[in-house]
C-alpha cells in the first residue's frame, strides 16, 4: 500500500515547483536544436531519428541527475527524511516509488521529442519500429543513470552535490567504452579488467537497441546496473540506521558503500551478457537482424557439417568500439545460424593472444588483423568456415560493410558447402585477361583473384558456343565476336543468363593497342544487345568530369594535373542503394564511356557510378591525339547532367536476335560497364616490395567491384534475394517532391538563362583572343567586353535567383517544421506548469 | 508497550546514548536533559528510524525496524517538517494513505483529525504558508492517522508561544488515556505539567526514572518554607532566628526582594514551626508558603553531576 502512496507523493511533489518543467522544456529544446543542427537532420536526408538517438545519453546524462537529484537529498534538507522512513512502508517499496517517477518524468521529457517523430514521418517514411526501439533504449540508459542518481542523492546531503557526482558517474559510464580509456588502463592493468571495464560501457547497449533490436542482454545490462544503483541507494539509507559494523562505519562506510556499489554493478552488468541467450525482437520493419528466410533455407539445405571458426581478439576489440559492436552482431548472427542449423553448422571462437601461434595460424588461414591503439596490438575478427577440406574465410568483418553481413556470412557458407565451384566464363580480347592471347604483361590482380574462386572457362570471340551450364559469364572489351557466338550469348541471356559486360570508347589494353596509328579502333560495344535493353552507347564519346578528375603525373617533376580522361568516383558517384557498390569507397576508370538508359518494360535499372553535373562529353579522337590535360579543360563546358558509365539490368531483357524473342524469357541479371581500364591493375593497385616480400597495395576499389559482381551474379537465387536485407534507403519524399515540383516549373528559366550564359561566356572568350584571361585589342574590342562582363555577372546572378528559387518552398516548409519542433513541447509545458500552478495558488488561497 | 533494554547508540567515536533501560508501560512520559543529552536519538531508535549499536528496543513486542511495527508509531519529528510544496490536504492523504491504506475510508479520518486539531479551514493551504503552531499541528496530524497506540514526541511545543504551547499540552492530554506517549522537551515546567513520568537524561545516560513530583521531592527545597515580609520587617534578624530552628538546615535570602526561603533538614517539615515563632515574634509577614519541591534542582543538580537525595 505505501507503494502506491509515495508513487503519487513523488509525482505531486515533482510538478509543484517549475523546476521539472524548466528542466524537461530544456531537454526538449536541447534534443530537438542538436538533432536539426549536430545530427543535421536534413542535410542527411534520411527519414530516421538515428541522429537523435546517437546524441541522447549525452542530453540523458545531464537530464537523470537532474531528475534524481531531490529524490533523497531534497528529504534531508526538509528533514521529511525521518518522517517518510518511519512510516510503515518499506524502504524497498519507497525506493522503487521514486525512481518509477523518475522513469515516468523522463518518458514524458522522451515524449516531448515526438514532434522530431511526427516530422520525419511527414516527411518520408520513417522505421517506425526501430525508432520505437530507440526510444525504449534511451528511455533504459536514463532509468539507468536514475538509478545511480538515486544511490548518489541517498549518499549526499545536497542536490548540487547529488548532481554533480552523478553527472560524473554518468560520464564514466558512457566512457568506460571508449577506446582511450581502454587505451589508458592497458598500460596499468591486467587485460582482464581493461575487458572487464570497457563491457561496463553503455554506449554500446544503448547503440545496439537503438538499431531496432531489444537484446534481452541489452536489456538485463540496463535492469542489472538500475537494480544495483538502487541497492545501493538501500545500503546508503540502510547505514544510517546502522549495520552491524559499528564501529568502523564511521571510517570506512564510505568507501564500503562505493566498494559495494561498484562490485554490484561490475557483477551484474557483466553477468548479465553472458548469462543470457542471445534472445531479441527485432523492431526493424525489413526484420534486418532477424535470419532471412533465404539464410534459413540455405541453413537447412546444408548437406554436410561446416566448421565455423569465429576468430576474435576480445583485447583489442574492446579498445575499438566500432569493431566491437560489429563482432556482437557478428556473433549474434553466427549464434542464430548454429541455432537454427544445429549439429550441421558448429561454431568455435578463437581468442588469439598476441604473438600467439593462434595468431599466426589465423594469418595463415587468410585472415587480416588491424594494428590498433599505440602498441600496435593485432585487431582479429574474422570468420573461418570449414567443410571436408574445403575452407574459405572471410577476413575481415569491417564495420562499414555491417549492413551486409548476413549476405557476406551466407556467402561463405554456400561457398564452403558447395561441393564445386561457380564456373564463369571469361570471354575477352583484352591484353592480358586471358592465357588465350598473347600477353606481355603480367596477370592481373583481379584475373588471379577470379581464378582462385571460380572455376573460369575461356571463352574465345571465334566460338560459336558458349560453355554449358555457366554460373555466370563475363565478357571484357568484346569485339570480333563470331555471329554464332553472339547468337548463343543471347539465348543464355534470354534464359535468365547472369554477365558481366565491359565495354569501352579507348581500351588502354586492347589486344590490339601495338597497333597504334589512324584508323586502328580500339573501342568495343554490345550491340545488338545493347539496343534491346534499350541502351545507347556511342563508341566514339568518352566522358570528362571536372569534379572528379584524377591527378596525373605531368613528368620530369612537375606537379601533377588533373586530367580529363581519367576519373576517380567516390562517394556521390556511387550508387548506395545497390549491395555491388555501397560498401564501396572509389572507383577509378580511364576514358569511360556512358550509356543513356531508355526504361524497358519488366527490366530494373540502376545507375551504379554516374559522373558528377559538372561532365560533358569528350571526343575520343580528341582523347588519343596529342591531348594534354591543359587542352582538354580548355573550351570544356560542362552540361549540368550525370552520365552513367556502368548499370544494373535486372528482369526479362528483351532477346537481340528474332530467333530468341520467341523463347519464353527468364529473368536475367546483367551489368555493363562502358570500360574496360578499370579492371587494369594500374587503375586501382600498386605492387610493392617490402624486404623481398611482394605486397598488392589497392587505393581504389576496382578489384572489390568485379568480385561483388561476379559474387552476385554467381549467387543463386539465395544470396540475391539476401540483397533486399540492406537497409532501406528513407529520402524525405516530401521535401524531393516539392523540389521536383519547383525544378519543373522553373526548368525552362534555368534552361534559357544557362544557354544565355554559355553564349556570353562564349563571347567573353572570343573577344580575349580565345584564351580565357587574353588581351582584348582595341577600344572598341575592350567595351565589348566590359559590357559582355556586365551581362555575364547579370545572368549569372539571375541563374543563382533561379536555383535559390527551387530549393526555396522546401527550406520554408524546413524551417516551419524546425520551429515547431523546437517549440511545440515548452509551449504544451509551459500551459500545464501554469495551470496547475494557478490551480495549486488558487487553493492555497495566497 | 515500550522496553529499552541496554540499548547504546554510536555515532563513529561519539557515544550518543550509552546502556539505557527502561520500560514505559503507558501515560504520559517525559524525556528531559540538556541539548545533546541523546533525547532525540533515544526517540529515532524508538521509531525504529535509528536502529541501536547495542541494546534492544520493543515496541509492543516487536522491533520497531520493522514495517508492521511501525504502524503501531505516531511520530512527530523536531521542528515538525512539512514538504514546503505541499498542501496539507496532501500531506495528511499521504500519510493516511501510508498508514491506512488507498482502500480505507481516509477522508472520513482526515476530516475527523482536522476538526480536532482545527484544520479544517487550512486543508488547501500550502505548507510553507503556515506558522509553526499551525505545522506543529499538522504534523501531529499526520502522526495520529491510523490512531497508533505509541506516540513519540519530539520536543513538541518548542518554538510555539505560551498558548500555542497550552493548546498542544491540552491535545496530548486528550490523547493520553488510551495511549503511551513518549515526548521530549528540556522545557522543565511543561514535563511537571503534562508528564506521568519524567526520565533524565545527560551525557547519554539515564540518570532518574521518576515521576515529577517523586522526582521534585529529591530536591533540596522539597518541605522548604518560603516567606514573604513587608518593608518594616527585619530580614537579618528574621533569618537568624530562623536558622536557630532545629529542623531548619539553612535560609537562603533572595537579594533585592523581601524574601526568605527556609530549607528543611532531611526528613523534617519546618512549616508549623516557622508558623508558631512568626506569630510568636508578631513579625510583618505577607505570606508564608510551603514548597513542594523543585525539578529545575533536581534536573540541574543531576545533569551537573552534583549528589541528589
Amino acid at each position: 500500500m505505501g507503494f502506491s502512496a509515495v508513487l503519487r507523493r513523488e509525482w505531486r511533489a515533482a510538478f509543484a515547483t517549475p523546476l521539472a518543467y524548466l528542466f524537461i522544456a530544456a531537454y526538449a529544446v536541447l534534443t530537438t536544436v542538436a538533432t536539426f543542427e549536430f545530427g543535421e537532420l536534413y542535410a542527411r536526408g534520411q527519414a530516421d531519428l538515428s541522429a537523435c538517438f546517437a546524441l541522447q545519453p549525452w542530453l540523458l546524462v545531464w537530464l537523470a541527475p537532474a531528475l534524481s537529484m531531490r529524490f533523497w537529498a531534497e528529504e534531508r534538507r526538509q528533514g521529511t527524511i525521518e518522517s517518510l522512513l518511519t512510516l510503515p512502508i518499506g524502504l524497498g517499496a519507497t525506493i522503487l516509488a521514486k525512481w518509477v517517477v523518475g522513469v515516468a518524468l523522463l518518458t514524458l521529457a522522451l515524449a516531448t521529442t515526438t514532434p522530431l517523430w511526427a516530422t520525419v514521418a511527414y516527411l518520408g517514411h520513417p522505421d517506425h519500429g526501430a525508432i520505437l526501439a530507440g526510444y525504449l533504449g534511451s528511455l533504459l540508459l536514463g532509468a539507468t543513470l536514475l538509478a545511480l542518481g538515486s544511490a548518489l542523492s541517498a549518499a549526499t546531503r545536497h542536490q548540487v552535490s547529488a548532481f554533480i557526482a552523478t553527472v560524473g558517474a554518468g560520464v564514466l559510464l558512457l566512457l568506460a567504452g571508449h577506446p582511450a580509456v581502454a587505451d589508458l588502463l592497458r598500460d596499468r592493468c591486467p587485460a582482464s579488467w581493461v575487458e572487464a571495464v570497457t563491457d561496463l560501457g553503455a554506449l554500446s547497449h544503448h547503440r545496439a537497441l537503438t538499431r531496432g533490436v531489444i537484446g534481452l542482454d541489452d536489456v538485463a545490462y540496463f535492469f542489472g546496473l538500475s537494480a544495483a544503483g538502487l541497492t545501493a541507494t538501500a545500503i546508503v539509507l540502510l547505514s544510517i540506521r546502522e549495520l552491524p559494523i559499528v564501529l568502523l562505519r564511521r571510517v570506512i562506510r564510505p568507501r564500503l558503500a562505493a566498494l559495494l556499489l561498484t562490485l554490484m554493478i561490475l557483477t551484474l552488468s557483466l553477468a548479465a551478457p553472458r548469462l543470457l541467450g542471445q534472445a531479441r525482437l527485432d523492431l526493424t520493419q525489413e526484420q534486418l537482424y532477424t535470419l532471412a528466410p533465404a539464410t534459413r533455407h540455405l541453413i537447412e539445405g546444408l548437406e554436410q557439417p561446416i566448421t565455423l571458426t569465429l576468430v576474435a581478439s576480445a583485447q583489442t576489440l574492446a579498445a575499438s568500439p566500432a569493431y566491437a559492436s560489429e563482432a556482437r552482431r557478428v556473433r549474434e548472427l553466427l549464434s542464430d545460424i548454429t541455432a537454427r542449423a544445429r549439429d550441421r553448422v558448429h561454431l568455435a571462437i578463437l581468442d588469439p593472444p598476441p604473438f600467439s601461434e593462434d595468431e599466426d595460424r589465423a594469418a595463415e588461414a587468410g585472415l587480416r588483423s588491424l594494428a590498433v591503439g599505440e602498441a600496435g596490438d593485432n585487431l582479429w575478427l574474422g570468420l573461418i568456415a570449414e567443410s571436408e577440406g574445403t575452407r574459405t574465410v572471410i577476413d575481415l568483418f569491417e564495420p562499414s560493410q555491417s549492413a551486409y553481413l548476413e549476405y557476406r556470412i551466407a556467402r561463405l557458407l554456400r561457398q564452403v558447402a558447395r561441393p564445386h565451384r561457380p564456373t564463369v566464363g571469361l570471354l575477352s580480347t583484352l591484353a592480358a585477361a586471358t592465357g588465350t592471347l598473347e600477353s606481355t604483361h603480367l596477370p592481373w590482380a583481379i584475373e588471379d583473384a577470379l581464378r582462385e574462386q571460380y572455376d573460369i572457362r575461356d571463352v574465345l570471340p571465334q566460338a560459336t558456343l558458349l560453355p554449358p551450364q555457366l554460373d555466370a559469364l563475363l565478357v571484357l572489351h568484346p569485339k570480333g565476336l563470331s555471329p554464332e557466338l553472339l547468337r548463343d550469348i543471347d539465348r543464355y541471356l534470354t534464359h535468365g543468363g547472369r554477365a558481366l559486360i565491359a565495354i569501352d570508347p579507348d581500351a588502354q589494353f586492347d589486344g590490339q593497342r601495338e597497333e597504334v596509328g589512324v584508323g586502328v579502333d580500339h573501342a568495343s560495344t554490345f550491340e545488338p544487345f545493347l539496343h534491346a535493353w534499350g541502351l545507347r552507347f556511342d563508341p566514339t564519346l568518352a566522358v570528362g568530369d571536372l569534379d572528379n578528375a584524377l591527378l596525373v603525373g605531368a613528368g620530369r617533376g612537375d606537379r601533377p594535373v588533373r586530367h580529363l580522361g581519367f576519373a576517380g568516383f567516390g562517394a556521390g558517384s556511387l550508387a548506395t542503394n545497390d549491395l555491388l557498390t555501397s560498401g564501396l569507397h572509389r572507383l577509378d576508370f580511364a576514358t569511360p564511356g556512358f550509356l543513356e538508359t531508355t526504361p524497358i518494360p519488366g527490366v530494373s535499372t540502376v545507375p551504379l557510378v554516374q559522373t558528377s553535373t559538372s561532365s560533358a562529353p569528350l571526343k575520343v579522337a580528341d582523347l588519343v591525339y596529342g591531348a594534354t590535360p591543359e587542352t582538354l579543360r580548355h573550351g570544356f563546358r560542362p552540361t549540368g547532367r550525370r552520365y552513367v558509365i556502368a548499370t544494373h539490368l535486372r528482369g526479362r531483357l528483351p532477346a537481340a536476335f528474332p530467333e530468341n524473342a520467341s523463347t519464353p524469357h527468364q529473368p536475367a541479371n546483367v551489368v555493363i560497364v562502358a570500360d574496360t581500364d578499370w579492371l587494369a591493375d594500374m587503375l586501382w593497385i600498386r605492387d610493392e616490395d617490402v624486404g623481398g616480400t611482394h605486397y598488392r597495395e589497392p587505393w581504389a576499389n576496382n578489384g572489390d567491384f568485379l568480385l561483388n559482381v561476379v559474387d552476385e551474379l554467381t549467387g543463386g537465387d539465395e544470396l540475391v534475394a539476401l540483397r533486399g536485407r540492406e537497409p532501406m534507403p528513407r529520402p524525405f519524399a516530401r521535401l524531393d517532391a516539392i523540389r521536383n515540383h519547383a525544378d519543373r516549373r522553373l526548368a525552362a528559366q534555368s534552361e534559357a538563362l544557362e544557354r544565355s550564359l554559355a553564349d556570353v561566356n562564349r563571347r567573353i572568350a572570343d573577344l580575349s583572343g580565345g584564351t580565357v584571361g587574353g588581351p582584348a585589342t582595341n577600344p572598341q574590342q575592350r567595351g565589348d567586353l566590359a559590357s559582355a562582363e556586365v551581362e555575364r555577372r547579370r545572368f549569372a546572378r539571375a541563374l543563382r535567383g533561379v536555383h535559390h528559387e527551387l530549393d526555396r518552398e522546401a527550406a520554408r516548409l524546413g524551417r516551419i517544421l524546425y520551429a515547431t519542433d523546437v517549440c511545440a513541447a515548452p509551449l504544451l509545458l509551459l500551459i500545464a506548469a501554469l495551470l496547475v500552478l494557478s490551480r495549486r495558488r488558487r487553493r492555497a488561497g495566497t | 508497550m515500550i522496553l529499552l533494554e541496554h540499548v547504546s547508540k554510536q555515532y563513529g567515536l561519539i557515544t550518543a546514548l550509552s546502556e539505557v533501560s527502561a520500560q514505559i508501560d503507558g501515560g504520559i512520559v517525559g524525556l528531559l536533559g540538556p541539548n545533546g543529552a541523546g533525547k532525540s536519538t533515544a526517540l529515532k531508535l524508538v521509531t525504529g528510524y535509528l536502529g541501536p549499536s547495542s541494546g534492544r528496543i520493543r515496541v509492543l513486542g516487536h522491533d520497531p525496524r520493522q514495517t508492521s511495527t511501525r504502524i503501531a508509531i505516531g511520530y512527530l519529528p523536531e521542528g515538525a517538517p512539512l514538504p514546503p510544496e505541499a498542501t496539507i490536504r496532501e500531506v495528511l492523504d499521504f500519510a493516511a494513505q501510508a498508514r491506512l491504506g488507498p482502500r480505507s475510508d481516509r477522508c472520513a479520518a482526515i476530516a475527523q483529525l482536522s476538526e480536532r486539531l482545527d484544520l479544517g479551514p487550512l486543508r488547501d493551504r500550502s505548507t510553507d504558508t503556515l506558522s509553526k503552531g499551525q505545522r506543529r499541528r499538522v504534523a501531529l496530524a499526520a502522526a495520529l492517522l491510523g490512531d497508533p497506540p505509541v506516540l513519540i514526541l519530539d520536543e513538541p511545543t518548542d518554538g510555539l508561544d505560551p498558548n500555542q504551547r497550552d493548546e498542544v499540552h491540552a491535545l496530548i492530554r486528550h490523547l493520553a488515556p488510551t495511549r503511551t506517549v513518549l515526548v521530549s522537551t528540556h522545557i522543565l515546567d511543561e514535563a511537571e505539567r503534562l508528564c506521568d513520568r519524567a526520565l533524565i537524561l545527560a551525557q547519554g545516560r539515564l540518570l532518574a526514572d521518576d515521576t515529577p513530583t517523586a522526582l521534585a521531592r529529591r530536591s533540596r527545597h522539597h518541605n522548604a518554607v518560603r516567606i514573604e515580609f513587608g518593608p518594616t520587617a527585619d530580614s537579618r534578624s528574621i533569618a537568624a532566628r530562623l536558622s536557630a530552628l532545629p529542623s531548619v538546615l539553612q535560609v537562603e535570602a533572595a537579594p533585592g526582594h523581601r524574601r526568605l526561603t527556609a530549607l528543611a533538614r532531611p526528613g523534617q517539615r519546618p512549616f508549623a514551626d516557622i508558623a508558631s515563632l512568626a506569630a510568636t515574634e508578631c513579625w510583618a509577614i505577607e505570606g508564608l508558603h510551603l514548597e513542594t519541591g523543585r525539578l529545575e534542582d533536581v534536573f540541574r543538580a543531576l545533569t551537573s553531576g552534583e549528589a541528589v537525595a
